[in-house]
């Protein structure tokens, strides 16, 4: 390094280089944004290295996120597009003479192919290009202090290209943004005319400013896209839409956290149950990105399951911790993960609620009272040989229940208990819808601000009235057809339905013959008045019935067919005993 | 605790084992049925039928609760039955003015006196399907001529079947409405009202059911 001057350069002078130096590349370095390492790299670069510098990347790298590579040849694509992504400028000194170009007076975007001046020169070689050029006698700066603005307007000026604002700089230094192969975009340093050029020192220290944000940015851009993928991955695995079921109204949102601390395992499930109940799920799988959210995602997937067998929630939990062991603790990777687990019966107007060391429920009853669920905390999935509890609270008609991660209600500056006041206290309107609920509660609690990611399920209990319930249990013998038939046609009439009952007893004939074909112990058949009929009928053969068109000769199949054909909607899923095939007729 | 008789042994006895799921069970009964709407207004009913200071049997009495508390608090002389000791105790604690014997339905005879009405809520679905006509009929025979009953079951078409009852393992027997009309009528008994509700227990682990409610009388003749 030769330094400019007379003799050798003053020790204080290399060691006052030497901690700036440090102090810019420690700040650009820090960034995991691609814009704010830019951000940075004009931010350190001026005043002391430039009056104005400006970062441009090529729009590829901002839309895609990938950086074109350039293997081969040393220059950089011929085409593309380049985009200002950062700019900043020193302030005019009071004299009022030079100062640099505002940086808005710079050119926001332009084409490649009509670069000219020393940033075509710079694109062509891929090299750093100063302007004017030093010369090999490194003219020192005297010789161009006239020259700056007297050229301005001359020839010179028009090297600058269509880049740079018609009040030219004295000097300028173009300089790759390159990390490894990878040619990113380019950076522009100006000095204001009446400011010495840039010598052989201020090259390198831009040379080295510009490595620095070159790396950090393509750092940033991989996060960016390991984010993007988990992000995906999460999305791709969370439900979409709240299912709509009698007695019970669902909403829920996530958000995922900042995009430097990438998404979590965040997850909520709804899942209906046999009996009209629904499971509501809400967990947490720590740590975050893309493993995170694929754990999230087997987690989920095996709640689903075993939620459709319908064990306490408390076995439930016990299950899902065994299975934890044993798939994603093979992946030699220490993870947990917490979860609550809730199903509500709408007609019983209970929950039974199990907690595997998540955030406890929120309660919010119809006089506005509100409280946290006594559920006993458990331990989080994944610690393994420790005995999960559920407690039964009851849910009279208009409670609410909020679900959520500690996302929502833990932060920096917020304990978790403050955060679940702050939740409690945003539930007073409880009459208000369950998806506006959420909005203000995402509200209430700023989540705007936060850098973990948050889930949140608030559901309104509403209740079916006994009155519109019947459940009867029999014995799987050839008189049941005929005891349905029976049961069918007194309810419906005091139902005032008597028009459904042709329908509802042909179907549901259909649905116990098939049951007593092959079960020994019981059978159970469900009626549920609400804005459809719902006939549900358990046994336990665990064979699910398959619609298929019976043939012409075919003796049996047809009664899949005939509930299919003749009713709204039908379904079947297995219960820990066996299943549940229902039907539903539109009122 | 008690120990838990030999349930699936062939030793098994069928009475000793319902009796000690419902020592298991014990309050947690009334914990899972609370608000007996149906079974209260069915009481109500029979009070406003009832001669003042009537003797009354509590066939099946459980806790006591709500039934022979209804009626001491009217008035009348009550005997409650039932085969879990653990179900008698909470019943004489709870209404000491009561008189309570450990006695099966199925064991009913004229040792026990005269009844000017009898009542057995969800008691005869405890025995099986065959035993059921001879507990009517002893039921009748308590009866003075005139005399009231008030039969509470819960509709299904069950003999004898093993379920499992707030954890505990018990046989239930159940008809439907139209048949457990025909069988009352045949043990002697003019039925005169049947009420039907649905009743949704205050527990997760039992499902709702359809409750009868059977309003019936002995004829006046001996």
């Amino acid at each position: 390094m030769r330094w400019r001057g007379h003799g050798r350069p003053d020790p204080s002078d290399v060691h006052e280089h030497l901690a700036f130096l440090h102090a810019a590349t420690v700040r650009i370095g820090g960034d995991l944004e691609l814009t704010q390492v830019m951000t940075s790299l004009c931010e350190t670069a001026v005043p002391r290295v430039a009056d104005l510098a400006a970062a441009y990347l090529y729009e590829v790298v901002l839309t895609d996120g990938e950086p074109p590579e350039s293997p081969e040849s040393p220059g950089a694509p011929s085409d593309g597009v380049l985009r200002k992504v950062a700019c900043h400028s020193a302030p005019a000194r009071p004299d009022g003479r030079g100062g640099a170009p505002a940086a808005h007076a710079l050119v926001g975007k332009v084409a490649v192919s009509e670069l000219t001046g020393p940033f075509a020169a710079s694109v062509t070689s891929g090299q750093l290009v100063v302007w004017p050029d030093p010369g090999p006698d490194g003219t020192d700066s005297d010789g161009r202090d006239t020259a700056g603005p007297g050229r301005a307007g001359s020839g010179g000026h028009d090297d600058l290209g269509c880049l740079l604002p018609a009040a030219g700089p004295g000097a300028l230094i173009v300089v790759p943004l390159r990390a490894g192969r990878h040619l990113l975009g380019f950076a522009v340093l100006l000095r204001s005319a009446g400011r010495p050029g840039f010598d052989e020192t201020d090259v390198l220290t831009a040379t080295l400013m510009a490595d620095q944000a070159a790396l950090g940015a393509h750092k940033a851009l991989l996060y960016q896209r390991e984010a993007r993928v988990a992000d995906a991955l999460q999305r791709s695995m969370l439900p979409k839409h709240p299912p709509r079921l009698p007695g019970v109204e669902i909403a829920y949102r996530y958000l995922p956290g900042n995009p430097a601390a990438q998404v979590g395992g965040d997850w909520f499930d709804a899942v209906p149950l046999p009996g009209s109940r629904v499971a509501l799920i809400v967990g947490d799988v720590m740590g975050h990105g893309v493993h995170s959210a694929a754990t999230m995602g087997q987690l989920r997937t095996a709640v689903r399951t075993l939620a459709a067998l319908d064990p306490p929630p408390d076995q439930v939990l016990r299950h899902l911790d065994q299975l934890f062991e044993e798939t994603v603790g093979q992946s030699g990777e220490q993870f947990l993960a917490t979860c609550v687990y809730c199903v509500y019966d709408p007609v019983a107007r209970r929950c039974a609620i199990a907690n595997a060391g998540h955030v406890p429920p929120v309660f919010a009853y119809a006089d506005g009272r509100t409280e946290l669920v006594p559920v006993p905390a458990g331990v989080p999935l994944g610690v393994g040989n420790v005995a999960f509890e559920t407690i039964e609270v009851p849910a009279p008609d208009g409670t609410l229940i909020a679900l959520c991660t500690d996302g929502l209600v833990e932060t920096r500056d917020l304990d978790i208990t403050e955060g679940l006041d702050a939740l409690r206290e945003s539930l007073t309107k409880v009459s208000d819808p369950p998806d506006d609920l959420c909005e203000n509660v995402l509200r209430a609690l700023r989540t705007g601000e936060r850098e973990d990611d948050v889930a949140l399920l608030i559901a309104r209990f509403d209740g079916i009235p006994s009155a519109g319930v019947a459940n009867w249990i029999m014995r799987p013998h050839a008189q049941a057809p005929r005891h349905v038939r029976g049961l069918i046609a007194s309810t419906l009439t005091g139902w005032g339905l008597e028009d459904q009952i042709d329908a509802a007893s042909l179907l549901a004939t259909e649905l116990v013959t098939n049951a007593i074909r092959y079960t020994t112990r019981p059978i159970t058949m469900r009626l549920l008045r609400t804005e459809t009929l719902l006939c549900e009928v358990t046994d336990d053969d665990p064979h699910l019935p398959v619609l298929r068109e019976p043939g012409d000769d075919d003796e049996s199949g047809r009664g899949i067919y005939l509930v299919d054909k003749l009713s709204s909607r039908w379904g079947a899923s297995h219960t820990a005993a066996g299943k549940a095939v229902w039907f539903e007729l539109t009122l | 605790m008690t120990q838990a008789p030999h349930v699936l042994g062939f030793q098994a006895d069928r009475q000793t084992a319902q009796a000690w799921a419902f020592d298991r069970i014990g309050e947690r009964y009334d914990e899972a049925f609370p608000h007996k709407d149906g079974q209260l207004s069915a009481v109500r009913r029979l009070l406003d039928l009832l001669p003042p200071r009537a003797r009354i049997l509590d066939a099946g009495c459980g806790t006591g609760s709500p039934t022979a508390r209804q009626f001491a608090d009217a008035g009348h002389s009550v005997v409650g039955i039932d085969i879990s000791e653990e179900m008698l105790r909470l019943a004489r604690r709870d209404v000491p003015e009561a008189e309570f014997l450990h006695r099966p339905i199925e064991e009913l005879d004229a040792s026990l006196g005269e009844f000017a009405a009898v009542v057995a809520f969800f008691s005869l679905l405890m025995l099986p399907r065959a035993e059921i006509p001879l507990a009517l009929k002893n039921i009748h025979d308590l009866l003075e001529p005139g005399g009231h009953f008030v039969l509470g079951m819960v509709e299904a078409d069950l003999d004898d079947t093993p379920i499992q009852f707030l954890g505990s393992p018990v046989r239930v027997s159940g008809y439907m409405r139209d048949e457990l009309v025909a069988l009352v009528a045949e043990a002697g008994f003019e039925v005169t009202e049947l009420r039907h509700l649905t009743y949704a227990p205050a527990s997760a682990e039992l499902l709702p059911e359809v409750q009868l409610f059977l309003f019936c009388r002995r004829d006046g003749l001996r």
